[in-house]
């Protein structure tokens, strides 16, 4: 994916910068490569920066340029299998929730049962999920079975969800938890 | 075995095949029971796991599950009539499980649309023609007087194959991987039809009913005056209330020790799959034998019985290794369910010709309660709570307890 290199890129790529953000959201990393200058990686920037960077002259499709796509590099990771810290399963990824800044917010996972009967949707804060593109099982949360104990079920369809979040570790005795 | 699960001999005359042929034959169709039962789990839940691997979206899959219940639906009543009018009953056989076979290579070797939509529709249909010629096997070789045991016999070796196919694809899924199911099951299509030899040898369902054969002119009611019977649609009612309130409860008791006990779900869920297998195997030969000797009202109603049970004590605990043991229970409504659904049907409908179009009739009802509950229950859970949606199914058990009590009158001549 172009977010290794954002200093190569030629000017064009920039129109479809957003159609590669697209693709590149559900991996995580950086958005970097709106930018017009190569900024730092980690400030990521709106997506209408694509928009500004348009060219007066309408595009056409002979314009279009073809990046690839190594599959170690970034690769698809719906339908795969999901991993917890020890390697444990976690079920399957069956969707990734984006936000509006086309940054992905949870994974959904399709957890537990046996031979499909009894697993239930379960989404995980993305700020737990690590991506090895290219690997038999690319994602790994870093949270185990135990504690999606009690879990919420998620529905694609319903108006609001939620999602499990990190592990809070709770301390002993809070100085002002007494009244 | 016990003595008692020895095929009758039928009325001198009335069938085809020696007595040593039939008893062949009868361990045939106890095998032919076991491998279908142990096929069909390869096309039951599992399906929407294999799916998702394959990177299928959930709209995608719900649409697959879906082409394969339309067509599980629409063809009951064909499918029925189907094997009525064809007089090779072990020639539908054959070709049902052909398109078992044939389904099962297409999803695991072409898991596109096209590819999954056919083997669904295949599936679908032939399940439909494949489920009335077991219960017609049973009638010929058991004749009606016998045809009980008989029942209770196919039920336990149904069950015995759904629990091993179960562990089998379960274990296969997670060792080798979720395609190498599809194979699995394509492979034990072939015992399948192994054991349809000697029901063919003993000619076994190649000829008329029993009754077409012999009695000189019994005369034949009208398709339409036995469809009117007031005891199938009640049975058929019935049996559509008792769906209804008892299908969507392994599911809901799975996705909640799913969630209450999710270190252990995978065991959990599998136990509460295999357990009431287990429970038909030991009690559905007893279940026959006590419908022919007190009758099948006995038989429905303690059945019917255990679904409000159920659902109640699911309703009061959440508590893991209970829920399991009540699941467990099942196996009771099950062995019930499974022995008197062909068995009632025989009695109203057996000697008239139109045997699996009215087993047909009772199959479309109980698929009308399926599909109805799966989203009545859905909806309950995800809007009142898992124990909510419990307390639900007890009621519609109950009144399909009460249904049976008042509206299903004793069959048994």
């Amino acid at each position: 994916m172009s977010m290794g290199s954002p200093g190569r890129r030629r000017p064009a790529a920039r129109l479809i910068a957003l159609a590669m953000a697209l693709a590149a959201c559900r991996f995580g990393g950086a958005y970097a490569d709106n930018a017009a200058p190569p900024a730092p990686p980690s400030a990521a920037q709106p997506p209408k920066a694509a928009g500004e960077s348009k060219p007066a002259t309408q595009v056409t499709p002979s314009q279009r340029t073809l990046e690839p796509i190594a599959h170690e590099v970034a690769a698809g990771i719906l339908g795969t299998k999901a991993e917890g810290p020890d390697g444990e399963d976690m079920g399957l990824v069956v969707d990734v929730v984006v936000d509006r800044d086309s940054r992905p917010t949870a994974v959904v996972i399709d957890f537990g049962g046996f031979l499909g009967v009894g697993s239930r949707k379960i989404a995980i804060d993305w700020r737990l999920v690590r991506v090895k593109p290219g690997a038999k099982s690319p994602v790994r949360v870093r949270i185990s079975r135990g504690d999606l104990e009690g879990a919420p079920e998620f529905d694609a369809t319903a108006p609001s969800n939620q999602m499990v979040g990190p592990v809070v570790i709770q301390r002993p005795e809070p100085p002002d938890a007494g009244n | 075995m016990r003595a008692t699960d020895r095929p009758t001999p039928v009325p001198p005359g009335t069938e085809a095949g020696s007595e040593p042929e039939l008893r062949a034959a009868g361990r045939g169709l106890d095998w032919l029971n076991l491998f279908v039962a142990n096929i069909q789990t390869g096309f039951g839940p599992f399906i929407s796991v294999y799916l998702t691997t394959q990177a299928w979206t959930q709209t995608e899959i719900g649409l697959a599950l879906s082409v394969g219940t339309i067509t599980a639906m629409a063809s009951q009543l064909p499918a029925g009539a189907l094997v009525d009018a064809i007089p090779s009953k072990h020639a539908v056989a054959f070709f049902s499980i052909v398109a078992f076979t044939a389904s099962a290579l297409l999803l695991g070797l072409w898991p596109v649309p096209l590819g999954v939509f056919g083997a669904q529709i295949l599936h679908g249909f032939s399940s439909c023609t494949l489920g009335p010629v077991l219960a017609t096997f049973s009638l010929a070789i058991a004749g009606p007087a016998a045809l009980g045991l008989r029942l209770g016999r196919n039920a336990r070796f149904s069950s015995i194959g759904n629990g091993l196919g179960a562990i089998l694809m379960g274990a296969c899924g997670y060792l080798i991987g979720e395609r190498s199911v599809f194979f699995l099951t394509a492979v034990l299509t072939l015992p399948a039809l192994a054991a349809l030899r000697p029901l063919a040898a003993a000619r076994i369902g190649q000829r008329p009913p029993p009754s077409v054969a012999t009695q000189a002119l019994p005369p034949q009611p009208s398709v339409w005056r036995l469809l009117a019977d007031r005891r199938l649609i009640a049975f058929a009612a019935c049996a559509a209330l008792f769906t209804f309130a008892n299908a969507p409860m392994l599911p809901l008791a799975a996705s909640a020790l799913t969630k209450v006990a999710p270190d252990q779900a995978t065991i959990l869920v599998a136990c509460s799959i295999v357990l009431p297998q287990l429970i038909v195997a030991i009690f559905s030969p007893s279940f026959g034998a006590l419908a022919e000797r007190r009758g099948r009202r006995l038989v429905l109603l303690l059945g019917f019985a255990v679904v409000p049970l159920r659902g109640l004590l699911f309703a009061l605990t959440a508590n893991p290794v209970a829920m399991v043991l009540i699941q467990a229970l099942d196996g009771i409504a099950a062995a019930s369910f499974g022995v008197m659904v062909p068995l009632v049907v025989s009695d109203i409908a057996g000697r008239s010709g139109h045997f699996n179009l009215s087993l047909a009739v009772v199959g479309f009802f109980i698929g009308i309660g399926a599909t109805l509950s799966t989203t009545a229950a859905g909806w309950l859970s995800d809007r009142y709570g898992i124990p909510a949606a419990f307390a639900g199914l007890a009621l519609t058990g109950l009144a399909a307890t009460g249904f049976v009590w008042a509206a299903v009158p004793e069959t048994r001549s």
